[in-house]
């Protein structure tokens, strides 16, 4: 093949890849729509709001408990994770020496590397039975919280990190040499003028809670309910695919797919706005 | 092969497929009537503005033609024009015509990669690829299937005629990266010799480099001379005295770079007659 | 002058409080690591040895090892990276040499939202698309190939960062060398690009590695050597997904599959970081 040509099928090889890449999430949202549409159709978006209980086959589809399960799952998790995670950052920068620093950021990167599953066993294995002890049954919103709380935390954590790293020293020498207290620094300069990044780090934390699946299914009990307390098992929108798609059939199953459906709307909007606040400069 | 003043005359080579170019011909009376490269009224513009405009140049094989000029008269970009590397620049377009050993490089059936392995170019800072020196110089005749054969005897001619043989010929498996400045440069003519061109282009060669490098690098290319049609750009007026045959003045400040005035070394050095480049000489020797 | 006595006089309570919080925190999130990580290690390494790996489960994994689902693992691997790698390749060939265009920013906004969907609904589109309408089945195919969707926007991104870091004049040393544009890419960038390149890989497998939900209605439960890539296969954290919620006396067996797991996280990482400081060590000594 002469060079010319071979450099023009190249060129179309790699605008090809490019153009399936980018065709995945169209295919994604096609095929959530489509598979989707016999529900939406059908029961229309109302009556998973309106109905009082989820109970597909005797034909009730209410998914407010889960969609309340997700969220106080999820607002927990974030309430814990966002403190601590930045916590973290600040303490990297301001309080370890240069060593304990390094070592601490590994442990935060270690924390970030471990697979869900692996979360979800500790939590079922060594947290239930502690709650359990304390407040049965254990499977509960409290440990999906704390759970998930690990989970995202290195997100917050690591964001906050790089933001704090990216400050200007003199901006912090000044305000040492107004003669302010190492906490006055990072509170009242350091941390706020970073708080556009860790605004970044905590909307992508959330969006991570809300689609997470396996960890919370593990440890959340599963049982569609209306949690009064800490200690009441729930079921998020995530746990309810992964627990009933396996044998959900017709609109049940496509009832899932809507729920799918909601799941990337929500999360694609919180990555959008932590988009667009990371993308103007911190500070400003 | 590679042609240096110490090999003496070597039969004309045939010329590339395709190529209308002129043989080889080393008879000095030749050479000096007939320009090897001609640009006429060559002007070029990136996303509608004008860098330099109107220059017509007459290149001569086996002599060395230096283009001088304040920075910003579009030197640089005057050389991209003779290789057609300024296409790599989305929103350049060229004006004029350019001729290589007779042949227009935007005629009909021209090809910028035939045409840039005829016209080879130095660039003001070494740029070596993060690899081996071998593969330095191997990877342009793997890419122009060269047989493979006649690699290692290419690449010891090549690494020869850049006066870098010697300190390299036991560490070619070693990362181009690591040779010091001067023999990153000279590595980098011994890449363009490799593929043979008939015209060398050289981009400020010497700018990022020390005066005892910068010496190395002169030598090297009044060496080449006899054999190579060669363009140099460079901002040093005592290094175009020393090594040009012929000098370009290109001037343009805040406007527009044109060619005010071309002419032997001598006469430009000693006799200018532009009032633009006598000003350009006494400030630039001051 | 009276304030600012007053406001001395509250500092050092408030600069402690606030000094204790901080020891505070961090000691909780290094604590609750330490012992999620010792918690594992404790629990799952008197279950591995050799034949915990070389061994196939039975009695529904409580008993046996792990052989059958290392192997699945393994082949979902395979396809997912099979599939994902030449196709991340060329997106992010053109989007760094070519994507300054409408198509260019088309594509990265697409691997954007694509990079936010959770992995859960990667599941549901696959159990659609790969096991329905291409009709693959519960197989090692079909979750490999959801997988590759999951891991494209991760491979992509690093690979782009790594083609787009390289220095301008690589890419005009090798046009001015008479290099078409495949030359220039596959030639001179391609290998000069390639530590980035294996960090984007790593990241890769690593994510693929890690993955439960996308593989729970794609590739299937089954725990039995998989014939062909067309047989259903259970991956790692699957397997340590299933033996603990729906084993009764599974734990011990979950803890051990647990651990190869992440002691394959481990050196996979580890040899990521080892190539790319062998590669920066070749390529940029004393420069």
């Amino acid at each position: 093949m002469s060079r010319p040509l071979a450099d023009k099928w190249f060129r179309w090889g790699l605008l090809a890849s490019a153009a399936l890449s980018g065709a995945v999430v169209v295919l994604v949202v096609l095929f959530l729509l489509v598979a989707s549409w016999p529900a939406l159709a059908d029961l229309g978006p109302g009556r998973y709001l309106t109905d009082t209980r989820w109970y597909p086959s005797g034909g009730l589809w209410g998914m407010s408990a889960m969609i309340v399960g997700t969220l106080l799952s999820t607002l927990g998790a974030v309430l814990l994770a966002a403190p601590l995670g930045i916590l973290s950052a600040v303490f990297c920068h301001y309080y370890a020496p240069a060593r304990m620093a390094t070592l601490y950021r590994r442990l935060v990167e270690l924390l970030a590397g471990i697979p869900s599953v692996v979360y979800g066993l500790w939590g079922l294995v060594v947290l239930v039975p502690i709650i359990a002890r304390w407040h049965p049954p254990g499977t509960s919103l409290l440990a999906a919280i704390l759970v998930l709380t690990l989970m995202i935390l290195p997100t917050v954590a690591l964001v906050a990190d790089s933001a704090l790293g990216q400050l200007p020293g003199s901006q912090v020498a000044g305000a040492y040499a107004l003669g302010l207290s190492r906490a006055g620094v990072i509170w009242r300069i350091a941390v706020p003028a970073a708080r556009r990044a860790l605004a970044t780090g905590t909307l992508l934390a959330t969006a991570r809670a809300i689609g997470e699946t396996m960890a919370v299914l593990m440890v959340c009990g599963g049982v569609v309910n209306l949690p009064t307390s800490l200690f009441e098992p729930i079921r998020t929108l995530t746990a309810n695919i992964a627990l009933e798609m396996s044998y959900a059939e017709g609109l049940h199953r496509s009832s899932l797919f809507v729920t799918g459906l909601v799941l990337v709307l929500a999360v694609v909007t919180l990555v959008t706005v932590a988009d667009r606040l990371g993308e103007e400069p911190t500070g400003g | 092969m590679i042609r240096l003043d110490t090999t003496g005359p070597t039969p004309a080579e045939p010329p590339l497929e395709g190529a209308t170019a002129v043989p080889h011909s080393h008879s000095p009376d030749s050479d000096a009537t007939v320009p090897y490269v001609a640009l006429d009224r060559v002007g070029l513009s990136y996303d509608g503005t004008e860098v330099f405009r109107g220059v017509s140049l007459p290149l001569y094989r086996g002599a060395v033609t230096a283009l001088v000029g304040p920075s910003g008269s579009g030197k640089s970009s005057l050389l991209t024009c003779i290789n057609r590397l300024y296409e790599l620049h989305p929103g350049a377009r060229m004006s004029g015509t350019i001729t290589v050993g007779g042949e227009d490089i935007h005629g009909a059936g021209a090809d910028p990669v035939r045409l840039r392995r005829r016209v080879g170019m130095i660039f003001q800072k070494p740029n070596p690829f993060p690899m081996s020196i071998r593969r330095n110089l191997s990877l342009p005749l793997s890419e122009h299937r060269l047989p493979r054969a006649e690699w290692s005897a290419r690449i010891e001619e090549a690494l020869t005629a850049a006066a870098l043989w010697d300190e390299v010929k036991d560490r070619l498996d070693h990362p181009a990266q690591a040779l010091s400045g001067g023999q990153q440069q000279r590595l980098c003519i011994a890449r363009a010799l490799i593929l043979e061109p008939e015209v060398l282009l050289l981009d400020e060669p010497c700018s990022a480099l020390d005066p005892l490098a910068t010496e190395a690098i002169e030598q090297l290319v009044m060496g080449l001379k006899c054999c190579y049609t060669m363009l140099m750009v460079t901002h040093n007026l005592a290094q175009a005295r020393r090594v040009a045959d012929q000098v370009g003045v290109l001037w343009g400040q805040g406007q527009p770079g044109e060619l005010v005035e071309f002419g032997p070394t001598a006469q430009l050095f000693d006799d200018p007659q532009h009032p633009v480049t006598v000003a350009f000489m006494q400030r630039e020797r001051a | 002058m009276a304030n600012l006595l007053a406001a001395q006089g509250g500092r050092p309570l408030r600069d402690g409080l606030a000094d204790l919080a901080t020891w505070l925190g961090v000691t909780l999130v290094a604590g609750s690591a330490l012992w999620v990580v010792a918690d594992v290690i404790w629990h799952g390494v008197g279950a591995v040895n050799w034949g915990f790996v070389t061994t196939a489960p039975q009695d529904a994994g409580r008993a046996g090892g792990i052989s059958t689902i290392l192997v699945a693992t393994f082949l979902v691997l395979l396809v997912c990276m099979t599939a994902a790698l030449p196709l991340g390749l060329g997106a992010a060939m053109y989007l760094s040499e070519y994507g300054r265009g409408p198509m260019g920013r088309w594509v990265r906004r697409s691997l954007d939202v694509l990079a936010g969907v959770p992995s859960i609904v990667f599941g549901l589109f696959g159990a659609v698309f790969f096991v329905q309408v291409l009709g693959l089945g519960f197989s090692i195919l079909a979750g490999g190939l959801t997988l590759a969707c999951m891991v494209l926007p991760i491979l992509i991104r690093t690979t782009e960062m790594a083609f787009s870091g390289l220095p301008q004049e690589y890419r005009a040393g090798a046009a001015a060398l008479g290099f078409g544009p495949s030359g220039i890419l596959l030639r001179v960038l391609l290998p000069a690009a390639a530590p980035g390149l294996v960090a984007g890989l790593i990241l890769g497998v690593g994510r693929a590695l890690a993955e439960t939900a996308v593989l729970i209605f794609t590739s299937g439960y089954v725990d039995r050597m998989p014939d062909s890539l067309l047989d259903s296969g259970r991956v790692l954290s699957l397997h340590i997904f299933d033996l603990s919620m729906n084993v009764p006396g599974g734990d011990h067996n979950a803890y051990g599959a647990a651990v190869v797991l992440l002691l394959i996280l481990l050196v996979i990482n580890g040899i990521g970081g080892w190539l790319s400081r062998r590669w920066i060590g070749r390529g940029i000594v004393a420069s």
